[in-house]
């Protein structure tokens, strides 16, 4: 677990490190305006000091709250949401996270009879559909293997199959489709949800459905044939090459700001798959007295450090000037299985580890 | 803590001993004029400890950043103060206790050459309850482990037109037909070099590399994977091809550079792990990847090329750890952070690629020199192994300390009168430190290694002999007691028949060649041939050439050990040359604990 409070609270990856740079000079040039104040003097006393916790992939939104004086802290969706299951204290007041992570732990407490976590603060604060980051040479050959399109049913059965059985060359070695962690990380359990819900043709089925045997040797090809990566895959796919990943899932909000900085950004394909799935930024408050005015700097400031940092916000159909042509329009609901599914598609997925 | 895991850990203890006695801890480049990196005045200090093929590099990084009035945080300026740490050592040193009175500062950022040993520091301290101390770091720049191999002998594997893999370089290696298998019986032997994986990033990466190939997979590497009969039968069988050990890679990229220029360096080894930085280094005329003032770099006469493993490999990523220490403070953090981002620079990131490493931030591309000029390919490698879960690095390093090659060494000891003097200030005497340290070295032999002890000056015992075999060559764990006996009793004596003790010593091992042994003489002197009944370095050095060269070789290597100011260590390196082995510079009596230790790492 990080915990930094003040301005200079950086993760791991280039692409930190450099929405950082913009958007904490953005950041710091709107709250000079508002508050006719210097930049990290911090906005309350420290007793008034709002606490956030941030999931890894939003970052950026955390780092922009710590140049307002907020106390925050950057870590895996998982981690939180065992926190968050228990009985201790929260330790926040608000959580910047996935709109089913919250419900994950709106579930979880209700299981163990826990008093429920405050309501509100339940308006989405952007959006990102999910996308598939394809190797170019790869992604032809796959079109061949998969003549559906590149969709994640296709994409997870042929997991760990040699390159040569899918039509291409012996060098490449086994298919590697690849995620961040989907038990620990907010975005890598979307991605998962999306795939199932290709797998099963929808996304209304229910955790009895899992027990279906070809749905269980589906999921298994694709947790042993694929990668699970931690840390900033996408940079790592552009930094070692294909050797680490062939397939990539995440969000549109990663993927297209990296590709367009990077020097082989064009090698890699961006696939919106079938059916367009979306993930929404929350705010979920845990406190009954410090959430109001975290969730109000959130809005305030996290809000536009999402849209500088690839993220679709009020509306927009597509990022500000990283708008890919083949982005589909986006449905109106995340079109993801519900919270209760995917809390046990993760333990399905540890089971089969 | 097993006998094994004390003795890794004294051993990495003492070779960042080594790698700080070898080093200028602070002050650089003293006859260039640039911006020394030893007076922080008033700033707030950035140590760092850096794995030793960077250090360059980081050094004139650090010296643009601290001179930028940028370089700041809430108005107090910055200085960033690198110094050379091999990885596993200061893995070790971060583990058990950093003495800032004999290691220099406490770094705030660490950069080993690949986060597993930010794993393995990590899973150490844990398992002592204690925090983790290395959080996620930032990649700096990025080079694979690739199989270095001379052009021929890959060719004659089917380079580059075959897929090779680790599986089949190991099966190779264990083949007691060689490389008449592949046509060519005059390569003799396959010989294959590794490093030692508790000191080195590449010998620790060939050992993962090894135990995947062992067991088939591509991933999930568990500890009972390696406890099994099959894969410990597999690994004994790959370290019999091995040539010798060592710290780092460049000691076989030094010897095959100079066995090139005889034209024998096809019998010296035939594939070594390095990481593809060190291949290019090689190609370009530099071997050890510095160039010293007027050295002029000469592309040797057969390149290596870069065999990137078809089973997949593991990249170094050098990353910049910010150590969850106490000794880091919040503004020392925050100033190692502006660091971290300033060498993510594109421009910053352009100097990897001068250096032979691949850029770390996405925005700049692989260019010259990772190319076929050089041997390489960018667009390889297509496939990585995994890197294993901590416990499992630990308990593959335990087991490779058994599983390794055994050694029949022969430590042949200086007992000349000059052995006498004072080694410094104190009243201990060269030859009372040397006896310390040469019992400590004991410790770090396995059981089944073979050690003798021969002692040399002129005028021994009754018949005026030049050495006295004071401990014929055993099974060290039946006589580790009595060789400590008997350093114990060394007293200083009369002149150095330095030439007459090296080339008996070396002809007494190759009368007694072990193939399935590393035959290695250690010999510790602390001054130069006082023998005036032999004074022919020329004849000894063609002997020992001529009978380590060729592909019947029975290679006995002598690792001597320059002991004192006044040790001849130009004419010691010309005899361990001669022998593709490496000469010690313990000139400063009080580092000779330590060099012991980087000698014993060759075994």
């Amino acid at each position: 677990m990080q915990v930094v409070g003040g301005p200079a609270r950086h993760t791991d990856g280039m692409r930190t490190v450099l929405a950082l740079v913009a958007a904490a000079a953005m950041v710091a040039a709107a709250v000079a305006i508002r508050s006719g104040g210097a930049v990290g003097e911090g906005l309350r006393s420290s007793d008034e000091t709002a606490r956030v916790v941030c999931v890894t992939e939003l970052a950026a939104v955390c780092d922009a709250l710590a140049e307002r004086g907020a106390q925050v802290t950057v870590e895996d969706a998982g981690v939180t949401a065992g926190r968050l299951a228990g009985p201790d204290d929260p330790g926040h007041d608000a959580w910047v996270t996935f709109g089913p992570w919250r419900d994950i732990v709106f579930d979880a407490r209700r299981r163990a009879t826990l008093p429920p976590l405050p309501d509100g603060g339940g308006g989405v604060l952007a959006r990102s559909p999910l996308v598939m980051v394809v190797w170019e040479d790869r992604a032809t050959v796959l079109e061949q293997a998969c003549p559906r399109g590149l969709r994640w049913r296709c994409i997870g059965g042929r997991a760990g199959a040699a390159w040569t059985d899918l039509g291409g060359p012996a060098a490449w070695g086994p298919f590697k489709p690849a995620a961040v962690d989907p038990t620990t990380s907010a975005t890598g359990l979307l991605v998962l949800g999306q795939a199932a819900g290709d797998f099963f043709g929808t996304t209304d089925f229910s955790s009895r459905d899992m027990d279906d045997d070809r749905f269980l040797g589906w999921l298994t090809a694709l947790e042993r044939g694929g990668v699970a990566l931690a840390g900033s895959p996408l940079q790592r796919m552009l930094t070692q090459g294909p050797a680490v990943a062939d397939v990539y899932g995440t969000t549109e909000a990663e993927a297209l700001p990296l590709l367009q900085r990077a020097a082989r950004g064009d090698q890699l394909r961006v696939v919106y798959p079938e059916p367009v799935a979306v993930a929404e930024v929350v705010a979920a408050p845990l406190t009954a007295d410090g959430a109001g005015r975290a969730i109000s700097i959130i809005e305030d400031t996290g809000v536009t450090a999402l849209g500088q940092s690839g993220w679709r916000v009020d509306g927009q159909g597509t990022v500000d000037g990283q708008g890919s042509a083949d982005a589909p329009d986006l449905p109106a609901e995340p079109n993801l299985p519900s919270a209760g599914v995917l809390d046990a598609l993760r333990l399905r997925v540890e089971e089969i580890r | 803590m097993s006998i094994s895991m004390w003795r890794t850990g004294a051993l990495l203890v003492a070779a960042a001993l080594v790698a700080t006695a070898c080093s200028l801890p602070f002050a650089v480049d003293q006859d260039s004029g640039e911006v020394a990196l030893d007076d922080p005045g008033d700033c707030i200090v950035v140590d760092m400890a850096v794995s030793p093929e960077k250090i360059d590099l980081l050094q004139d990084l650090a010296r643009t950043f601290n001179s930028q009035d940028s370089s700041q945080v809430d108005g107090e300026c910055i200085f960033v103060r690198p110094q050379r740490k091999s990885s596993g050592a200061a893995m070790s040193l971060l583990a058990e206790g950093w003495d800032e009175a004999v290691e220099g500062p406490r770094p705030v950022i660490w950069s080993p050459a690949s986060s597993a040993w930010g794993a393995i520091l990590n899973q150490q301290l844990a398992d002592r309850g204690e925090p983790e101390m290395a959080p996620p770091g930032t990649p700096f720049m990025v080079t694979p482990l690739v199989i270095a191999m001379p052009q021929p002998m890959a060719e004659a594997l089917g380079y580059p037109d075959e897929p090779i893999g680790f599986a089949d370089i190991l099966q190779l290696s264990r083949n007691r037909e060689g490389w008449g298998a592949f046509g060519h019986p005059e390569w003799g032997q396959f010989r294959l070099g590794k490093t030692n994986p508790n000191f080195s990033t590449s010998g620790l990466s060939a050992l993962i590399a090894q135990y995947y190939a062992a067991t088939g997979k591509v991933r999930g590497l568990t500890v009972e994977d390696l406890r099994s009969d099959e894969v410990d039968r597999f690994a004994r069988g790959v370290e019999s091809a091995v040539v010798h050990y060592g710290d780092t890679t460049l000691s076989f990229l030094n010897n095959w550079y100079r066995t090139d220029a005889r034209g024998t360096s096809l019998t010296y080894v035939s594939a070594v792990a390095v990481e593809e930085k060190s291949l290019i280094d090689y190609n370009r005329g530099n071997p050890d990847g510095v160039l010293d003032p007027g050295e002029e770099p000469l592309e040797p006469k057969i390149p290596l090329v870069a065999v990137y493993p078809e089973e997949g490999t593991l990249f170094s990523d050098n990353p910049f750890f910010v150590l969850n220490a106490d000794w880091v403070d919040e503004r020392e953090a925050q100033a190692a952070q502006l660091f971290t981002e300033f060498v993510q620079q594109p421009e910053n990131q352009q100097r990897v690629l001068e250096f032979g490493f691949r850029p770390g931030n996405p925005e700049v591309a692989v260019g010259a020199p990772i190319s076929a000029e050089y041997g390489v390919d960018p667009s390889q490698p297509q496939t990585l192994l995994e890197v294993p879960q901590p416990p499992v690095m630990v308990e593959a390093l335990n087991r490779w300390g058994q599983q390794r090659k055994a050694a029949r060494v022969l430590l042949v000891m200086d007992v000349s009168g000059s052995m006498g003097d004072p080694a410094g200030q104190g009243r201990e005497t060269k030859l009372d430190l040397a006896k310390q340290a040469a019992i400590e070295a004991l410790e770090q032999f396995k059981a089944e290694d073979e050690v003798g002890l021969r002692i040399f000056t002129t005028d021994l015992g009754d018949n005026r002999e030049d050495y006295l075999d004071l401990v014929e060559i055993g099974e060290i764990g039946q006589q580790r007691e009595r060789i400590a006996a008997s350093i114990r009793s060394l007293t200083p004596i009369a002149g150095t028949p330095l030439y007459t003790v090296a080339k008996d010593s070396y002809d007494d091992l190759q009368e007694q060649f072990d193939s399935e042994r590393i035959n290695a003489v250690v010999l510790l002197t602390d001054g130069r041939n006082e023998d005036p009944r032999n004074q022919d370095l020329d004849g000894l050095l063609n002997h020992l050439r001529s009978t380590n060269e060729g592909q019947a070789t029975r290679p006995v290597r002598i690792f001597p050990i320059a002991y004192g100011a006044d040790a001849d260590l130009a004419v010691l390196r010309r005899i361990a040359e001669a022998t593709n082995a490496t000469a010690y510079d313990a000139s400063d009596p009080t580092t000779i604990s330590k060099v012991f230790t980087a000698v014993i790492s060759n075994f």
